[in-house]
């Protein structure tokens, strides 16, 4: 499944975004996920199956003046 | 000291404080105890996979009113697009516009700032737009529904004080809402200048965060703030080119 991430074209196999973000060695409760612009409420993304194409932002908060 | 109204919230302390530069996250908790700020910036980013960082705010204690900022737009709509995530993502209505496109100084662009200001006031946001100290912007930006303005000093994470100090002046004797010293001020004397100036509050992240002791220059950055705001609200004395004894000028032993 192709999908881009922070703005690059990568090959995925799992389908959950949560299992997605797992597999990244991420931190869930951490990250703040866009899904095709929109931002991934929390308590959703365990409902959410990725397709092909989709657009995908994984941000967090950092230190910042 | 009295109140600092922003948007639609009071607060007690006029220090406003980021999160950046600090050498151990841990301090920034004590850093907010003993500056007593209230208010503390903070920036959102891409993750890195190969080193994910740990959320700021997981440093920051609850109850402390979170100002994310824009930094990293380049002009309004990537600051309005940074604004609605932070939203999104339970940061609350607080947003500190900052929209550089100069690299070298780190100058903000005033007319995308203006731009993003009014789109922003007009969703709910309390807008709080960093700026160059120029008056007209000052006067857009307000009337763009700013809850503050927020004029450099002298370049971000330069220190080098209110190398801006005449620009700022104007500012508070012509605008409405609160001014408030964003980027420059590097020592507890230059918030004490600001304040004895009449600005409503300042925004200081590296000369705390960059200190030997961030919990300590803290403190001194409150007690400097206090200074400045209890000197301005009681009136500073007039100057004079000659002397003014203090002492009576009569009844000397030796006359």
């Amino acid at each position: 499944m192709k999908l881009k991430v922070n703005g690059k074209e990568e090959i995925f196999q799992s389908k959950n975004l949560r299992e997605f973000l797992v597999d990244k060695g991420l931190q869930v409760d951490n990250l703040v996920v866009l899904l095709n612009e929109d931002v991934v409420q929390k308590h959703k993304i365990d409902e959410i199956e990725l397709k092909s194409d989709d657009v995908l932002e994984i941000l967090n908060f950092v230190s910042g003046g | 000291m009295d109140k600092l109204i922003l948007g639609n919230k009071e607060f007690s302390s006029r220090l406003l404080t980021g999160t950046g530069k600090f050498s151990d996250k841990n301090l920034i908790k004590g850093m907010l105890e003993s500056s007593k700020s209230e208010i503390i910036t903070m920036a959102l980013r891409r993750v890195d996979f190969s080193n994910p960082q740990e959320n700021i705010l997981n440093y920051i204690p609850k109850g402390t009113t979170l100002l994310p900022n824009t930094s990293g737009a380049r002009n309004h709509m990537e600051a309005i697009k940074l604004a609605r995530i932070a939203r999104e993502a339970g940061c609350g209505d607080f947003i500190k516009i900052e929209i550089i496109n100069d690299m070298k100084y780190l100058m903000p662009d005033n007319e995308e700032t203006i731009k993003a200001t009014k789109i922003l006031a007009d969703e709910g946001f309390i807008v709080l737009p960093y700026m160059f100290p120029d008056l007209i912007s000052a006067k857009k930006l307000e009337d763009a529904g700013a809850a503050a303005v927020m004029p450099l000093g002298s370049p971000i994470g330069s220190n080098g004080g209110l190398q801006t100090r005449h620009m700022i002046e104007i500012l508070i004797e012509n605008c409405q809402k609160p001014i408030i010293v964003d980027a420059g001020i590097g020592q507890p004397s230059h918030a004490s200048e600001a304040m004895e100036m009449g600005a409503a509050a300042c925004l200081v992240n590296t000369a705390i965060a960059c200190s030997s002791d961030p919990i300590l220059m803290g403190r001194a950055f409150a007690l400097g703030v206090e200074a400045g705001r209890s000197a301005y609200i009681a009136k500073l004395a007039e100057k004079s080119k000659y002397a003014n004894a203090s002492s009576p000028l009569t009844g000397f032993l030796f006359e």
